[in-house]
């Protein structure tokens, strides 16, 4: 009786109201798929399916590997795509070395670390809610490694967790009640600042700056509504702020589907700590990410401040019949020299849901592909040299943000 | 005549639509159209966005039906990837406030009622995706838990933890005091 009252309930909060589903929308939805599939994909199954034959696959490979090696040598690639160790000065400002300790995740009410080299997990932060709905997500750690700063969604605000001592403190509020995952704060080389996240008066999102003991915060950009600035990340040397500029604008055909849907053409832009000299480090990015939502650049320093790593999303275009790639791109700092080092082609559901962190040596990288397959609730951690290679990936964990790296003295 | 059961003819669909054959596809569509809106709606709180997302999953399971493994059955797979599209939505305009008001398009029984329903909404919104999800599946869609499991890609014992727990969180928003998980 009471499941019935329960269904009832749910009948009426959330009842569409008459005409809905639209009576055409089952014979829209097949002349669509008629408009698309599978004649093309057919033919060009059928024309290049002398490609499949092993000769020519053998082929072809040793072709792209003599190609990719006397490119590497020729431009200097190989140099440039092995970091250099960690510097100790840059710009006159010192920057500490670390070494690497776990990796950090979130899921639901509990941070986990794991272990880089091995995949095992364990938890160091668990919040009992046995009535709200507490999600502990984008944990960051401070450049010292003994402060974890986390989201605690929906509108809890970002708190911080000492990890010497195990507790936890709230740094900040959030404006509006999505101040949820995938915003990610950064912590200034130093310790002493934190850049993040939230809506201001007029809805828009903007960065702001708050000290790590807490107070006043400092609002750093002014973009109006239909442009977010999100995902800040401190310049090892102290003197930008990179961050994603999200920016709803228009609508476009989907060249797939002949859909008309809106799009959001997303930058990758750097501000100074300040709020001055705002700068575009790449721009445009729809040409590169999804085209069917807004994308999640998430740029992030290399912790010798010479690369940028930043993700792309891009369509597949069902050659491989998943929806997303997800890839991992690096740059300079002024936005060129962009290279692919990292590619999923399973990723399934959504540019959002996943991330990546340098290791604090500068020498590895991370990468979490969340949402994959038909599981909602579960992704792949991606551990590889910075270059890419040697990828190694761990199970399935259920996480839906982005990893951090612990620093250790 | 031996008379074709509603599973082996769903196979047979299954199999045609594998092969190409888009009117098996649309049959199998068919009866998955108003449980898969439903759902949409609920989700996205929105009539049109949650008939896109009904389109935009058809075309997406049409690519990946070869994915089906040979015996499932085609709804709760479907159903499931209506979620993560659903989901995916919700994360492209992660940084909207959530515009309750819009839930609000059908006609309340009476006042008591309206309340109650928004009372709700807010506290399935609040839910982790999963939680609420697998609610909507089983309570709003009347999904037997087999199913759900299958659209949730857990485990039958998972599906009931992550009921009752949704059920735990939802209890001080819902007009009852109890609420028992039927398989």
């Amino acid at each position: 009786m009471a499941d019935e009252t329960l269904r009832n309930n749910l009948d009426r909060a959330f009842d569409p109201g008459p005409g809905f589903p639209d009576r055409l929308l089952l014979s829209r939805t097949m002349a669509a798929l008629r408009a698309d599939f599978p004649s093309r994909r057919v033919a060009r199954n059928r024309r290049f399916a002398f490609l499949l034959r092993p000769r020519v696959l053998a082929l072809v490979a040793v072709v792209v590997a003599v190609a990719i090696v006397a490119a590497s040598f020729a431009f200097g690639l190989r140099a440039r795509l092995s970091p250099p160790p960690p510097t100790q000065v840059k710009h006159g400002k010192v920057i500490p070395r670390f070494h690497n300790g776990q990796i950090v995740l979130s899921g639901g009410t509990t941070l986990f670390a794991v272990d880089p080299d091995t995949g095992a997990q364990h938890p160091i932060l668990s919040v009992q809610d046995d009535l709200g709905s507490l999600d502990l997500s984008d944990p960051v750690y401070s450049p010292d490694g003994t402060k974890l700063a986390y989201l605690r969604g929906p509108a809890g605000g970002i708190w911080i967790l000492d990890t010497t001592t195990g507790l936890t403190r709230q740094l900040t509020t959030c404006n509006v009640v999505l101040c949820d995952r995938f915003s990610r704060s950064s912590w200034s080389p130093d310790g002493s600042h934190l850049a993040f996240s939230d809506s201001d008066q007029a809805g828009g999102s903007q960065l702001y700056v708050i000290n790590a003991d807490g107070g006043k915060r400092t609002q750093l950009t002014h973009f109006p509504r239909n442009q977010k600035a999100t995902q800040p990340s401190w310049s090892p040397d102290g003197t930008l702020i990179a961050f994603s500029l999200l920016r709803s604008s228009g609508s476009i055909t989907n060249p797939t589907y002949g859909q008309v849907i809106p799009y959001a053409s997303d930058n990758v832009e750097a501000v100074r700590p300040d709020g001055s000299q705002l700068s575009v480090l790449l721009a445009d990015m729809r040409e590169q990410s999804r085209n069917s939502g807004p994308g999640y650049p998430q740029p992030v320093w290399s912790p010798d401040g010479s690369r940028i790593a930043y993700i792309v999303v891009p369509p597949s275009l069902s050659t491989n019949g998943s929806d997303f790639y997800y890839q991992v791109w690096l740059m300079d700092p002024d936005g060129s020299h962009r290279q692919k080092i990292f590619e999923d082609h399973n990723g399934c559901c959504g540019p959002g849901e996943g991330g990546m962190a340098w290791s604090p040596d500068g020498s590895r990288i991370t990468v979490f592909v969340g949402g994959q397959g038909i599981s909602t609730t579960t992704g792949t951690l991606w551990v590889m040299n910075a270059d890419g290679s040697d990828q190694v990936s761990f199970g399935h964990f259920p996480s839906y943000s982005h990893p951090t790296w612990q620093p250790v003295p | 005549v031996t008379p074709v059961s509603a599973d082996a003819e769903e196979q047979a669909l299954i199999a045609l639509a594998k092969s190409g054959d888009q009117g098996a596809y649309e049959r199998l569509l068919e009866p998955a159209t108003r449980s898969a809106t439903r759902l949409a709606f609920a989700m996205l709180h929105d009539r049109s966005e949650a008939e896109d997302a009904f389109q935009e999953s058809a075309l997406r399971a049409w690519r990946r039906l070869r994915n089906l493994r040979d015996g499932s059955r085609f709804q709760p797979w479907f159903i499931g990837i209506v979620a993560n599209q659903c989901r995916e939505i919700r994360r492209g305009r992660w940084w909207d406030v959530v515009r309750l008001h819009d839930a609000s398009v059908g006609q309340p029984v009476n006042e008591s009622g309206w309340f109650e329903g928004e009372d709700l909404r807010r506290a399935l919104l609040r839910l982790p995706y999963d939680q609420r999800v697998t609610i909507l599946l089983h309570f709003h869609l009347d999904m037997p838990l087999s199913d759900v499991a299958i659209a949730t890609g857990i485990s039958l014992a998972g599906v009931k933890t992550r009921i009752n727990r949704a059920l735990k969180r939802l209890r001080p928003a819902m007009a009852v005091s109890e609420v028992r998980v039927n398989g």
